[in-house]
Formats: C-alpha cells, structure tokens, sequence
C-alpha cells in the first residue's frame, strides 16, 4: 500500500467519524469480527497475565524450595548444549589449524576441545540415547536404527512403536478406529533432563534424536530423529514424472506417472493410506499444474501457489479428506525439477504439520503449536533431510543443500527463541544439517570415490568446509547470546569416515555357511528367501548379527550355551581382519564384538544384537545387506551419494566436545555428557548413570 | 443517494415480503446469514489476509508462551507487550475491509431499522407529528393546518414553537390501515404516510427535503422539494425490541451475534482469515 493511499484511507475515515449524522452501533460482521476477535485477545491475555502474576509468587516459592539445594551447589545458572551431529574432530581441528573457524578456536582457548569417545556402534540414536540417559545401550535399549521382531525376522524400527488403535468399529467401508493409535518409546532409561525438572530446574529440548514419543517432564520438548511422516514411514517422498515407466516404488519414495498435454499436468498427491477405510488404500489430492517457460502455477483444491523450477515452494498445508469428516493434515515442499518436453516434479515426504499435529510430537502438545504460530509451519519428519530423494538422483546436490539449509534456518530460530525465553535452567538442541551433509558430501573429500566416477568433482567440492564454517557461524552467534552464569557445550554424537566399499554379512553369511537360502537363491528383500531352520546367523541393521536362537526366534535352532559360544567366537574370528580382495586386500573390518563383551550391567541386554560389526575405515554395510538382500557378492563399490558415513569401528569416529569450561581429563565419553550437566547445575547424580562429571574441581 | 437508497428499499421490501407472517427473527437469521456471507467475501479481497494471519499467530504465539513460560516474569511482560503491540496492528489491519463494508452494511442498517426498529399505530394509540419549516416569517401567525383522513383523528390543535420552526399535532388513530396525512402551509400541501397496523411493516419516519444524511438514512418516501415551506414531516412511531429466548432484545444486538456466528462459521468454508 502507497503512502498515498495510506493517507486517502485516513483521510474518508476521518470524514466519516466526523460528518456522520448518527454513527451505527455496528457496521457489520466485519468489524464484528474484528471487534470479536480483538477483544477475545485482549481479554484472555489480561486475564492469563492475570493469573499468571497472582500465581507466579507460589511458583517462585516452590520451585526455590525445590531448587534451594540445587542452586547452593549449581556452578552455573544455565546450561546451553548445541548438539551438531556427526561433526567431526578431525575436520575441525584441520579447518581451526588454517584459521577458518575462529569462534571454536575461541571456545576451545577459553574452555577446552576434545575428542568425544561415542558409542558401540557409533549410530545416533545409539549415540544420542547414551547421550541423554549417561548410559550404555544395555540400559537404555538402543543398538541401531532397526531392531527386529525374533517370531518374523523382519525389521522393526528400535525406538519408537507405532501401531494403529486395537479396535475398531466397521461401518460399510469404514473401519473406525475406538481409541488413540498406540505409540511407545522403546527407548529405557531416564533422559537428565527429566531428572533436572524433578529437582525444579526448566530445560528447553529441541531435536534431540530419540525424544518420540515425547516424555512428560518439566520443561519443553520437541521431539526429533524418529518422529514418522504422515505416512508413518521415516520418510517417503514422491516423485511425479511424465516419463514412461516411472510408476512404482523406489528406495525412500514412490515414483508416480503423470500425463502432460500441452502445458497441463494432471494427478493425485499421494498421502498416508486411509486409517478409517476398510480398503487398502491412500489418501491422495487432485492437483494440476499449468505450466510457463520454466515457472508453474499448482492447483489443489483449496489453494494455489507458484514454482520455479528448482526452487522450493514454501511449506504448502495439505489437507486428505479421509471421509467422515475426517481430515489429515500435513504439509510438504514442493520442487519442479523439469519443465521442458518431459515434466518432472519432487515433493517432499509429507511432514506431520506442527499446527495440526496427527499426535503428539512435543511435550506439552501446545509447544509444537506455539512454535509453529511462531515461525510458520516447520520440518517436524524425525529424519526431515531427503537423503533418500538425492541418492535416488531425484533432485540434485544443490536442491538438497537447499532443503537441509531450509531445515537448519527453522531450527536456528527455535534456538534462539528457546536462548531468549529461557534463561534459567538447560538448553538443548540438535542440528542434523551437519551429518546429512556430510553423509551425502563426503565423496568430494576423496577423489577417487567410486561415486564421482564420471561426474563432476568440482561444483559441490567445497560443501562439506562451508558446512563447518556456517556451523562456526552459528557458534559465534550462539555466544553473543550468553551471559554470565551461563556455561556452553558444543559435541557432535560421532565423527565421519569415508564409505566406498559396502560389506554384505549376510552375503557372507551365506557364502559361509551359516545362512541358507530357499530355493531361488538371492532374492527378495528383508531376508524373505531364508530357510530358518537350517539359518544359524542372519545380520539385520548396519552393525547387528544375531544367531537364530533357540526359544527366542521363532524357527531357532542354534542351542544356548556351548554351541551358541562357539558359533560366535568362529564368526567373531573369522569376520574380524575380513579382506577385501577387491580393494587391495584392504582390510574391511576391524573387530567384532561379542555383545557380552561390550554391554555389561544392563537389563535389556538381551535385546542387543548378539555381535557388533566394527567396520575399517571406508568401509559399511552395503545398501543390499542393509535392506536384507543377500547378494552373491560379499563387497561392493558405493556409488550413491550417501558417500560418508560412521557406522564404523567406533574408535574411529568419535565427536568433538567443545566446553565454555576446563575438563578434569582428557579422553570424555558420551556418556559423561549428562552427570556433568547435571553436575554443573547441581543436581546429584543418579547411581544408574554410568558416566562420571568432567568438570575441573 | 435517494434513488439508490430507494431501489435498496425496494429490493429489500420484496424481501421481507416474502417473510409476510412469520417471527422476525426469522427474516432476520436470513439477512443475517447472507450478510455474513457477503462480509466474509468483501473481507477476504479487501484485507490483507497473509499479514492478518501472520499478527494473529504472532498473538498466539505469545499468548501460548506464557503459559509455556509460566515462570518467567521477564516472558509474561514482554509477550504481553508483544500482544498490545500486535492488536493494535490487527485493528489497523482491519480497517481497510471496515472502510469498504461501511457503505453497503450502513445502508442495509437504515432498511432493517425501518422494519425491525419501530412497530406500526394499532388502532386507539395516539401519534404525534412534528412538521418542521422553512422560513415562514412569524410561526404564530402562519397559515398551519393538517387534514387527516377517515380513520385517523386529530386530538390536539397545533402546538407551534417559533424557535425550532416546528409545528407538532396529537392525533388519534381509530382503525388498521395506511394512511396519507396533508399538511396545509401557506398554500401548500404536503403529505406523510402513516401506518396503523398489528403486523411487521417498513415505517417512513420523516419525509425531507433533499439532503445526503437524510436521503441516506430515510429514504421511504418522497423528497420534499426544495421549493416548499415545509422542511420535513416526522412521525414518532414507537422503537420495538425482537423477542428472543423470553427476552426483549433491541434487534441490532440480535444481528449483531447471528451476523457474527454466521461469519465465523462460514470462515473456513470461504477461506478468510479474520
């Protein structure tokens, strides 16, 4: 609006307030609604500041009996802990020698820099539950992203159990469910955030792998790693081509078919299937796409927005009509990828939307809401990086850069709203920007990558350093935000390593005779074609052989004691050194640890794989075995973007550990993160943590 | 302006005729709905709705933050700030779409008033009639008279009072029916309607001469030319309230709530912020 305008509004209001011969009572619902909701404002505020006043002497006084102790022996007034997943201490040290990371240089001289020993296997949410609960897996229950189900041998996801209601009412096509989907946190053990609120200190938790389903506690919780999309899967995005045959599914997404006449494209969204529907099928929407030149116009059925081709929409709000009235919301990212003869087009996995959320993904519920009214809608996917749609070479390196910063800019405001707001007690949060990079970068780290073979080596290979950088960045405006009494830890989960060989155990399984395949040999995925009963040994996940059991897998037939003790040590002796003859007889894995070895004094011990795979350097689980094929070959060069990884012996990649203050010894592990924050806010520490505080004195 | 303020009422009888016999609150619903409606539509294109969305979550958000906050003096105050700050904003926003619903609201107002605010004479009730008049030299000695049709009986000669120019009458209505009065001043006649009747009807108050507010907001019956001696000619019919739920209530608050629940009921379906 002009000045110009501005002013003639001004001036016909004048006129009319003051020649008016009777001025109405009411003009209508317009100003109604105005009025109404004005009002309505207004009111519940004063009354909530209110209340809030009145109460907030009772809450001073009760919290101040609660932390009267706390505070006497508290050698800091808050706590900040930036978490960067997957930075890793190597590439820092290198880029802090040659000057390029000044605020870590700074943090590190006025406080202390380490290596920070991860867990066994070095896997985030392996890491990251150590992390929170100051214990090793056997206490809180997590050995990989993927755990599995002994009576089917198929995967299930470690964390989280997400099921649907157990009843339902059939009513002709509908099955209506009678009760809330049943969600579980697998994960054990206490986080020292609860354990702080129960002492009345407030913490403000942002993104912390392994917080779905969100605990109750004392302070604000948005959950992160492992909260699904609206599909219910970690991440599935979809893929609209009008190519031939791009219909079907894809690793990570669903390639749908699409027709372009003239300059119209026609179709239906994908979306989660349909909860109340007898019928197996998904929820979708109709669009249709006008295209200009490389510019688009999207129509759904209640809105339309513009695209550029290679340019992200915003955050777009879908609304899947299930029937009954009933709608699911989610909101989704948008990306023509081509316009010319062909039409492609990308769109993210549908995010649960934090304004509507389907459950809970943040304690109290109203924290979700508040930061979405905040800053709009915002990545709430527990895994909200696309690495699937890159390394299916569905968008390219520069779009997804492009998505992991968009993430990271949402994730950098809710910080330092939370460094704003809360001033007193702990803050937490999580970038993942820096292990998604890193995981699909990391093959411009090494020229001979089998992933760049004939592709370009040079437009992206500066990623990964301005990736560190943009994270010193943050450090430093991070710290301009800190007072005094306020104490800052900066550490990373694990390090990085390169990935260009994949190793398949189960191929090697097989190869060796501890797995024995059907008729038919190598196929089907999730280990579909294995006969159990003559299976002694069966990798599932990145790092995890379990022997098939008897009495805990459903066609076990390796007998406890004797046997089972003698099958691990041959598999233990012989995987451990295992040569790669196609790489020079390098050596692909280090070790292999007996569980029993490495998880002592846990209750869910029993629930760890019975072996831990310790990768070379260079070296992982192949995509083949990580999906459950058994292939005919042991070893594989990678060529997809996922070019880094740490799924590797985890002396290899520890993380950084950064302190605004001085560590009473070198060599931290993760699991001191905890007893040391709770140290220094002066809480006990519980006799269930096995880490030890690293404050000096 | 009285051309179109009298095609409106036109319109608007045909309307209400249609309603001929039933509980106003029922023509009322009805306006009220469709008004709801219609604002709802001039509100969406003539207000700013992404800004109005983004002050009305920056409201929210600072309203959940002191809850979420509870303990935090310095939260309560700043987000409490941030809320007076940002509905100021919102009212400044809301003016735009104000300034454009004023006109067709203001004159749908002055057609429900003449329906809804006022009930007709039933027959025995008293009337008074208030002419006033242009300059007509001395009030006291001027030729003032008024001629009244069967049915309707003049109680009282004319009161006149000299410094507001006017010339007041009781009269006496006997039986149901529209009427025209006359009023005789220095040779020329004027008339007034008036209406005894036991059911909803719409009332002239004042017949005038031309002006905009009153051609505006009485536009019943003909303007009085300019050239005439008599200024206006008002008749006091009595404000009625609407029964509603028992209770006696004056029918812009009645539109006012059914207005208001119609437009924020009908907000998702058309899609507004407000």
């Amino acid at each position: 609006m002009t000045k110009l305008q501005k002013k003639t509004i001004w001036l016909v209001l004048a006129i009319i307030f003051f020649t008016c011969k009777e001025a109405f009572a009411y003009i209508g619902p317009g100003a109604g609604f105005a009025f109404i909701s004005s009002f309505f404002f207004l009111i519940a505020t004063f009354f909530v500041a209110l209340f809030s006043l009145l109460i907030w002497p009772i809450r001073f006084l009760v919290t101040w009996m609660r932390r009267r102790k706390v505070l006497a022996r508290a050698s800091a007034k808050r706590l900040v802990i930036v978490g960067l997943d997957g930075l890793d201490p190597d590439l820092v040290q290198g880029l802090m020698d040659k000057g390029k990371m000044p605020n870590f240089t700074k943090l590190a001289q006025q406080g202390s820099f380490q290596k920070l020993g991860t867990s066994c296997p070095a896997l985030s949410p392996v890491a990251w539950s150590s992390f929170m609960t100051g214990c090793n897996p056997a206490r809180h229950n997590i050995y990989d992203f993927l755990s599995r189900d002994p009576q089917t041998y198929l995967p299930t996801l470690s964390s989280a159990h997400i099921g649907p209601s157990k009843r339902t009412l059939k009513v002709g096509k509908y099955a209506i469910p009678l009760g809330k989907p049943s969600i579980k946190l697998l994960r054990k053990s206490k986080p020292f955030w609860r354990v702080l609120g129960e002492h009345g200190i407030f913490s403000t938790v942002i993104r912390v792998p392994i917080t779905f389903p969100p605990e109750r506690f004392n302070g604000l919780l948005l959950s992160g790693m492992c909260v699904p999309d609206l599909r219910g899967s970690q991440g599935t995005f979809s893929f609209y081509s009008s190519r031939e045959a791009a219909e079907g599914e894809t690793t990570g997404g669903i390639r749908i078919a699409v027709k372009k006449q003239s300059n119209v494209v026609r179709g239906h969204l994908v979306g989660p299937p349909n909860s109340i529907s007898q019928r197996n099928e998904d929820l979708s929407i109709p669009f249709e796409i006008s295209l200009s030149g490389e510019k688009a116009r999207v129509v759904l059925p209640d809105q339309s927005f513009e695209l550029k081709k290679g340019q992200y929409s915003p955050w777009i709000r879908l609304s899947f009509k299930a029937g009954l009235k009933i709608t699911v919301q989610g909101i989704a990212r948008f990306m023509i990828t081509e316009t010319g003869q062909e039409f492609n087009m990308y769109v993210s996995p549908i995010h649960i939307d934090p304004g509507k959320p389907a459950f809970a993904i943040s304690h109290p519920r109203a924290y979700a809401l508040y930061l979405s009214k905040l800053l709009g809608p915002y990545a709430t996917l527990g895994l909200a990086e696309d690495t699937w749609a890159l390394n299916e070479e569905i968008i390219n390196d520069q779009a997804f850069l492009d998505q992991v910063y968009l993430n990271h800019a949402e994730r950098e405001k809710m910080l330092f709203d939370a460094l704003e707001k809360n001033r007193n007690g702990l803050v937490v949060c999580v970038f993942d920007t820096t292990d998604r990079i890193q995981h699909m970068f990391f093959r411009y780290l090494n020229p001979h990558h089998p992933a760049l073979k004939d592709k370009d080596r040079t437009e992206h290979a500066g990623a990964i350093e301005d990736l560190y950088r943009r994270m010193d960045n943050l450090i430093g405006r991070i710290k301009e935000r800190l007072g005094d009494g306020d104490e800052f830890i900066v550490m990373s989960d694990h390090g990085f390593k390169d990935f260009s060989r994949g190793v398949n155990i189960n191929s090697w399984l097989w190869s060796n005779g501890y797995m024995v395949l059907k008729e038919g040999g190598c196929e089907g995925m999730w280990l579909s074609n294995v006969d159990w009963s003559r299976t002694r040994a069966y990798a599932i996940g990145l790092t995890g052989i379990y022997l098939n059991f008897k009495g805990r897998e459903a066609h076990g037939i390796v007998e406890p004691g004797q046997e089972e003790a003698a099958l691990k040590a041959e598999i233990i002796a012989k995987l451990s050194g295992l040569k790669d003859d196609g790489n020079g007889s390098g050596v692909a894995i280090n070790r292999v640890w007996d569980r029993s070895e490495i998880y002592r004094g846990g209750p869910y011990q029993k629930n760890a794989p019975d072996m831990i795979v310790g990768y070379n350097e260079g070296y992982r689980a192949s995509w083949d075995c990580a999906q459950g094929r058994v292939t005919n070959e042991v070893f594989e060069d990678n060529i997809k973007a996922w070019s880094g990884d740490h799924c590797v012996d985890p002396a290899m990649v520890p993380g950084v550990l950064f302190t605004s203050f001085k560590l009473n010894r070198d060599s931290p592990r993760i699991i001191d993160i905890a007893p040391t924050a709770l140290a220094l806010l002066g809480t006990g520490i519980p006799a269930y943590m096995e880490g030890k505080s690293l404050i000096a004195n | 302006m009285t051309t179109l303020s009298n095609s409106i009422a036109f319109v608007f009888d045909l309307f209400m005729w249609s309603f001929n016999g039933l509980h106003p609150i029922w023509s009322m619903t009805v306006i009220s709905a469709l008004t709801g409606v219609l604002m709802l539509i001039i509100y969406k294109y003539t207000s700013n709705q992404a800004e109005i969305r983004k002050v009305k979550d920056w409201i929210k958000a600072n309203f959940l933050a002191i809850i979420l906050y509870k303990d935090s003096l310095k939260v309560l105050f700043s987000s409490t700030g941030h809320i007076f700050r940002a509905n100021l904003r919102y009212m400044r926003l809301n003016l735009v779409p104000l300034l454009f619903m004023i006109v067709p609201v203001g004159l749908l107002i002055v057609q429900m008033n003449f329906w809804y605010g006022y009930k007709p004479f039933e027959p025995g009730e008293s009337i008074l009639v208030k002419a006033t008049l242009a300059n007509v030299g001395d009030l006291m000695k001027a030729e003032v008279s008024l001629v009244v049709p069967e049915g309707v009986e003049i109680q009282t000669p004319p009161l006149r009072i000299p410094n507001n120019s006017e010339v007041n009458w009781r009269l006496g209505t006997k039986q149901k029916g529209h009427y025209e009065i006359k009023i005789h001043v220095g040779g020329q006649e004027m008339t007034k309607t008036l209406v005894v009747s036991d059911r909803m009807e719409r009332l002239s108050l004042l017949r005038h001469a031309s002006g905009f507010w009153d051609g505006l907001l009485y536009p019943g019956e003909r303007v009085i030319p300019s050239s005439s001696l008599v200024r206006s000619i008002e008749v006091h019919y009595q404000p009625v309230f609407m029964g509603v739920l028992g209770w006696d209530v004056h029918w812009i608050i009645v539109y006012f709530v059914l207005s208001i629940f119609f437009g924020l009921a009908l907000k998702g379906v058309f899609r507004v912020h407000i």
